[in-house]
């Protein structure tokens, strides 16, 4: 197969201005050497074998926190409305407390049936052990101390909007009437989720949705409506 | 004065004299030591005459290899070894540094070896003594390590030019052999030293070469005729060095036994084969350099060549025997009466063909030139060598011929010389300026950057804000109470959130960091982490020892510039 000069460049890992130089210095063979380079890819490779260069393939692109299944476009656009979407909610749940309310969102959230729901339920408990995941003005965040791909491949996100508020230790030390439970699977996409839904409950509009308990429905069109694209 | 100073750029101004003066300087101390082991040899070799006619002659071999073993291994307390793989080892893994202690050792083991009949020669020995000379003298001058290096290689130049008088033969093997680099910096010294070590040793020990040979006539029905000899002389130094190589794997499997694992107990019983191969053909042991003389000089039982091709067997086992137990001596000896046993016997072979009369001595010159062509893969030093020790200036194209048909031979079959071959095998030879070398000589530990910032668990992103202004850093790793490595913050992952306070506030570092990051262990090679950063194309990596302690961060810019300041000063010729 024949690989023009970028493509050729990249699979050795070097700029096409050393690739042009190396064919310059007949370091190695091209093909056609008028103006358009080209290699021929079994000679490069043996070429870079003898030489001891590592090729590119096997690290392209470098580490990844995202989910190794290539996003939909949807994901890339609004993540957070997907995960939310794909978490649903949980409305007037019977808990009474913050655990047992943890405790029924672990048990109903739609998970991949793989996920180790008990180690999840603990890794939320440990997290509100670290600080409280109460972000204010009644609205909790819980999730995983250590974002894995062990509970979800991708982002889920679940609403529970509880009877009667429930005491979240939360620093301005409102009960919770609004919890969202967040499931990512890197640091790195919680991250991203996490400042996407702080953005939104950042809408006085949304924050009253949410203490009024509207519809899932509205709630979720107004998320999509407040998430940034992109 | 601007033409003056048109002339000076690109000199090295007092440099070359001062390396000059060194060299001659290492000249006088390697021509001390070539005497000393030369006339050494001599004494000890007549002084056990009574003993070698004597019944217990047999044994003579066997009580040499074991005594010299035992002041080489327990004595002076040095790995055993024919002496030119270590002093490669010095300059591929030590910077050309040997101890001091190393200019005797090998010496006397070697001394005391052949001169009581091992079959093998002194210039492993010699090269080995001499080069801790330079190296000694080097580290007395503190130079930089390509000078000492050069200096190394002074030594051996000087050692071997003194005791063969053959002062050309020391500087190609100093520069083939032990620098394998030629260029005007390092040929200077070398020649240096060489000159001066062969005029004391010519000096001391006599003006004559090694051997002597009658003068040969031959025409180009006798360089065709050479042909065929080079190609053979290549086929059994391959042999040879293959046999030594399977012989030492046997003598090392041995020497896992008890009784046998003790310094000089292999080496002694086949020091005992030897001696049994001395008591049927006296020819075969010792140096063996008057065999070399009666084949030159065509009166060595010329009516019967098959004498002298049952004499090249014999020789071939004793010198497999003695190099292969580890025996201290060199392959330079061997090689050459090896050498001229085989085209002696190939002349002799050429004569019995109807309508050829050959001068078999001819022959036998030119296949010593080709054994240690192909023994060493050095085909300079084997033309060299024959045309030094027998003076026979006239005989250089057949002699080129040999040597470098013998050498292709060896170097298509053999991946590796006699000299490179262990230290090959083991990932030891490693030319100084290498990418292989370099990687090799930089640990993980070197190049950490030891003002990395650490975060405890708990901590919150807030926490992290806070010290920000007080580094450039833009990588954290997270620990436990214990300094355990937990996961790495990367700063430019954390902008979604690192800018909200409250957002920043309520993430611990736990959540935000990443703990599936690859670590670099701090006894890794450097080989080995270039190859971790290869994989996952990262750029800071954290490194942890043996407890999954912390120890720093590890860039791959940090890397690249140490990577360069060490192949600078592996190549540079100046002192700090």
């Amino acid at each position: 197969m024949a690989l023009n000069l970028d493509d050729a460049a990249h699979l050795l890992g070097v700029s096409p201005a050393t690739l042009r130089r190396w064919a310059r210095e007949g370091q190695l063979g091209v093909l056609r050497p008028s103006g358009d380079y080209r290699f021929d890819e079994a000679e490069l490779r043996t070429w870079a074998r003898s030489h001891g260069l590592r090729l590119r393939e096997a690290a392209a692109g470098g580490r990844t926190s995202w989910p190794t299944a290539a996003p939909s476009s949807a994901h890339e656009e609004q993540p957070l409305t997907l995960a939310l979407g794909l978490g649903g909610v949980l409305e007037q749940p019977a808990a009474e407390d913050r655990d047992g309310l943890l405790q029924s969102m672990v048990e109903s959230i739609p998970l991949d049936s793989a996920a180790d729901r008990p180690a999840l339920l603990s890794q939320l408990l440990a997290r509100e052990q670290l600080t409280s995941t109460g972000l204010g003005d009644g609205i909790a965040v819980p999730h995983p101390r250590t974002p894995s791909a062990a509970f979800s491949e991708e982002p889920v996100i679940m609403l529970a909007l509880p009877a009667s508020p429930i005491d979240w230790h939360a620093l301005d030390g409102k009960p919770v009437h609004a919890a969202f439970l967040l499931v990512n699977p890197a640091p790195e996409v919680h991250l991203k989720i996490l400042s996407r839904l702080a953005f939104v409950l950042r809408d006085a509009g949304f924050q009253s949705m949410l203490r009024d308990g509207a519809d899932f429905a509205e709630i979720l069109t107004a998320t999509a409506q407040l998430e940034p694209r992109g | 004065m601007v033409r003056l100073g048109r002339l000076r750029q690109g000199s090295a101004g007092t440099e070359p004299w001062l390396m000059a003066l060194l060299a001659a300087l290492v000249g006088v101390a390697a021509s001390a030591v070539a005497v000393a082991l030369r006339s050494g040899v001599h004494l000890l070799f007549e002084a056990l005459h009574t003993v070698r006619e004597s019944p217990w002659g047999i044994a003579l071999p066997a009580v040499g290899a074991l005594l010299g073993v035992i002041v080489i291994r327990v004595i002076f307390r040095e790995p055993g070894g024919h002496g030119v793989p270590a002093v490669l080892e010095a300059v591929s893994r030590h910077g050309g540094s040997m101890r001091p202690r190393s200019m005797v050792s090998r010496l006397l083991g070697s001394l005391i070896n052949v001169a009581s009949g091992g079959s093998a020669g002194l210039e492993g020995p010699i090269a080995f003594s001499a080069a801790a000379v330079g190296s000694t003298v080097a580290a007395g001058a503190k130079v930089a390590e390509r000078q000492r290096v050069l200096l190394l290689a002074c030594g051996v130049a000087g050692g071997i030019g003194a005791i063969f008088n053959a002062p050309l033969t020391g500087v190609i093997f100093a520069t083939e052999v032990v620098l394998a680099e030629w260029t005007l910096a390092t040929v200077i010294p070398v020649v240096v030293a060489a000159t001066v070590a062969t005029s004391i040793g010519r000096g001391l020990l006599g003006a004559e070469g090694a051997f002597s040979s009658g003068e040969f006539a031959w025409d180009s029905v006798d360089l065709g005729l050479a042909v065929p000899l080079g190609l053979l002389a290549g086929v059994v130094s391959v042999g040879l060095v293959g046999a030594i190589f399977k012989v030492e794997m046997v003598a090392a499997h041995l020497k896992k036994g008890r009784l046998l694992g003790k310094p000089g107990v292999v080496a002694a019983i086949a020091g005992l084969g030897v001696g049994g191969i001395g008591w049927v053909f006296p020819q075969a042991i010792g140096e063996g350099y008057e065999l070399v003389n009666e084949c030159l000089n065509d009166d060595f039982h010329s009516e019967i060549f098959l004498f002298a091709a049952m004499v090249l067997l014999a020789k071939f086992v004793a010198t497999v025997l003695t190099l292969g137990s580890n025996a201290p001596g060199g392959i330079f000896a061997p090689s050459l009466v090896l050498g001229a046993a085989l085209g002696f016997s190939y002349g002799g072979a050429l004569n019995l063909l109807p309508g050829i009369e050959v001068e078999a001595g001819f022959f036998a010159l030119l296949a010593m030139a080709g054994l240690v062509a192909g023994t060493m893969q050095a085909p300079f030093t084997g033309m060299f060598l024959a045309l030094e020790t027998t003076g026979s200036w006239s005989e250089t194209l057949p002699l080129m011929l040999v040597a470098v048909l013998s050498a292709l031979v060896s170097r298509s079959l053999l991946r590796h010389s006699f000299y490179t071959w262990e230290l090959a095998e083991t990932g030891r030879l490693l030319r100084p300026g290498t990418d292989r070398r370099i990687l090799a000589d930089l640990q993980a530990v070197e190049m950490l950057d030891l003002e990395s910032v650490t975060i405890e668990m708990g901590h919150t992103l807030d926490d992290l804000a806070k010290i920000l202004p007080k580094t450039r850093r833009n990588h954290f790793a997270v620990v436990d109470d214990d300094g355990v490595f937990q996961g790495m913050l990367d700063l430019s992952s954390l902008r979604s959130v690192i800018f909200d306070p409250l957002l920043r506030q309520m993430t611990p570092v736990d959540t935000a960091m990443d703990s599936t990051v690859p670590r670099i262990r701090d006894d890794d090679s450097l080989l080995q982490a270039m190859e971790v950063f290869e994989e996952v194309g990262a750029w800071v990596l954290p490194v942890i020892d043996g407890e999954g302690k912390f120890l720093g961060t590890l860039s791959k810019s940090t890397l690249f510039d140490r990577y360069r300041r060490e192949l600078i000063v592996q190549t540079s010729a100046r002192a700090e």
